[in-house]
């Protein structure tokens, strides 16, 4: 569960990211925030994800407020939370496996987990037979994957993406996404910012629209621009 | 932590190590020569150190007394000295005892002083031993009001000169080691920077599935600790060694001994150990202060 109550934050540089945002989403949901550039979308998955901290009002993630959370307890929050970014990130001297093990040895997981659970991940992503391959071997489509087979091996409860079929062509985006919601499914709450329209109108899942900051549309089985942008 | 983190921890701080190869040479360079100098200067302090107070323990003052002094002048000084709390010891030696030691001293031409005996020319004395130098200079000036008393030799003034070399070594050495400790903990500060940029993207993903502050930087702390370490080894060896040799070969033959080497060696080399260590585990902290947010 995720709530923002009144959120706003204010970078140093005095840019208002986001103006106000109250929202709610509920445990296994599929949310998808669009809006144009510069409209707050990054810096709404970063509060998820607890890489920035609201300037005012508060922001609750699995039922904790982590507008209050002291720093050093915000990593085993980060524990419930996975993440995928638009350029894969993934560590290119480290194979398909490697990588995905990274994110469990990183918190310590019990040795014997490990393998299972990584192999686990790969299959779910449908490349546990690439598990040896460097990324530079893989495609861009199959380094998403991976990426995501990362972001989920802890088996958050959150799974956040910020765009992540941005370096994608469209039919490996539909891979991606397609991965995404059958995550969901599992009971995982996945919040996904894009501006691929669609994806998203094809969906037809929520969609919170930001504008400036603010949330301009917030649509349960909604499209990209609102109804009214589509008429002649 | 576990035994699967621990290994993983060193094995990350292995990699680190062997990987900067140019900074991890200069870092380790530059404890190896604060080791060696601080290690020279703190031998050669013990040794002064120990010279004091060996001079220190054989300081004696004489005191001659004039010819035809009666016995209870010298009884009455004597009893006076006995009872006087910077005294230490009190010896007299009669003009026959001085002409003994005399004849003692020049041994096979002692036929010098044949019949001397009858017009013996030395004079009778106290041999004073203070219990302190710093003693010295009241107990001689109180010797010389003395009626009786014709010359006084207070031991010449070696141990306070001794006093201020030792003083000066030690306070131009603590200002030189300190500014290369310094200098070497910059240095791994800057090996621990370099490392910590190398893998910029690992501990990005780290932060981000949630491993904790501790777990990011072990590996960084056990770096700095190796560079310390091995900086250390190889002039604590060349310490050992020389100092091993130099008392061999000077050890008993100088006007003073030496420490011996079973004495200070042990302590010393545990320390330098101590000192490098903190120099490397200082040094790397201070290098993931900056580079490493919490
Ligand atoms: N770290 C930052 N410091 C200052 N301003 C920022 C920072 N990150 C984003 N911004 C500004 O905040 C606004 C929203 O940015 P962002 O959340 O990245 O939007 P989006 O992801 O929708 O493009 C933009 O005006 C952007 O320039
Ligand atoms: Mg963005």
């Amino acid at each position: 569960m995720i709530e923002f109550a009144d959120v706003t934050v204010r970078y140093q540089t005095g840019v208002k990211a986001l103006k106000d945002i109250s929202l709610r989403i509920n445990l296994g949901e599929f949310v998808y925030v669009v809006g144009p550039s510069g409209a707050g979308k990054t810096t709404l998955i970063k509060l998820i994800y607890l890489e920035e901290r609201p300037s005012s009002g508060r922001v609750f993630v699995n039922n904790v407020d982590v507008s209050q959370v002291p720093s050093r307890r915000i990593p085993y929050l980060r524990r419930n939370i996975g993440v995928v970014f638009q350029d894969f990130r993934l560590l290119p001297r480290l194979t398909a496996f490697e990588n995905v093990r990274f994110a469990m040895e990183a918190v310590e997981a019990p040795p014997k987990l490990i393998h299972r659970r990584v192999m686990e991940a790969l299959d779910q992503v449908g490349l546990a037979h690439r598990a040896d391959a460097f990324p530079e071997q893989l495609s861009g489509g199959e380094q998403q994957r991976v990426a995501l087979a990362r972001a989920i091996v802890n088996r958050p409860k959150i799974l956040v993406a910020d765009e992540p079929t941005g370096n994608l062509d469209p039919e490996t985006s539909w891979e991606i996404v397609k991965l995404l919601e059958t995550i969901s499914v599992d009971g995982t709450t996945v919040v996904m910012a894009t501006h691929d329209r669609e994806i998203v109108n094809a969906r037809k899942k929520r969609v919170i629209e930001l504008d400036g900051g603010r949330i301009v549309r917030d649509q349960q089985r909604g499209m990209y621009a609102g109804v009214s942008a589509l008429l002649p | 932590m576990s035994a699967h983190s621990f290994r993983r921890h060193w094995r990350e701080a292995l990699q680190g190590f062997w990987r900067n190869g140019a900074m991890t040479v200069a870092a380790a360079s530059a404890v190896a020569v604060t080791v060696l100098i601080l290690g020279f200067l703190l031998a050669l302090v013990a040794n002064t150190n120990h010279l004091t107070t060996e001079v220190r323990g054989q300081v004696t003052m004489v005191a001659y007394f004039k010819d035809g002094v009666t016995t209870q002048q010298i009884s009455a000084l004597e009893q006076q000295l006995r009872s006087d709390s910077k005294v230490q010891e009190v010896r007299y030696i009669s003009k026959a005892q001085a002409l003994q030691q005399m004849k003692e001293q020049l041994g096979a031409n002692s036929s010098l002083l044949a019949g001397m005996e009858n017009r013996n020319p030395l004079p009778a004395s106290l041999q004073i031993k203070p219990k302190q130098t710093e003693e010295v200079a009241a107990l001689s000036q109180m010797l010389q009001e003395n009626p009786a008393i014709e010359k006084v030799n207070d031991g010449g003034q070696v141990v306070p000169q001794i006093t201020r070399v030792t003083n000066i070594v030690r306070g131009v050495g603590a200002a030189l080691v300190i500014a290369l400790a310094l200098t070497s903990a910059f240095l791994i500060a800057n090996t621990i920077r370099l490392t910590i940029y190398a893998r910029r993207h690992e501990i990005e993903i780290m932060r981000l599935v949630g491993a904790t502050n501790g777990f990011i930087r072990w590996p960084f702390i056990i770096q700095g600790f190796l560079l310390g370490l091995c900086g250390a080894i190889l002039p604590i060896v060349v310490l050992n060694v020389g100092y091993q040799y130099a008392a061999q070969r000077w050890g008993s033959s100088l006007i003073f001994s030496m420490v011996s080497p079973d004495a200070l060696l042990g302590p010393l080399t545990i320390v330098l150990l101590l000192i490098s260590i903190a120099v490397g585990v200082g040094g790397s902290l201070t290098g993931m202060r900056r580079s490493l947010r919490v």
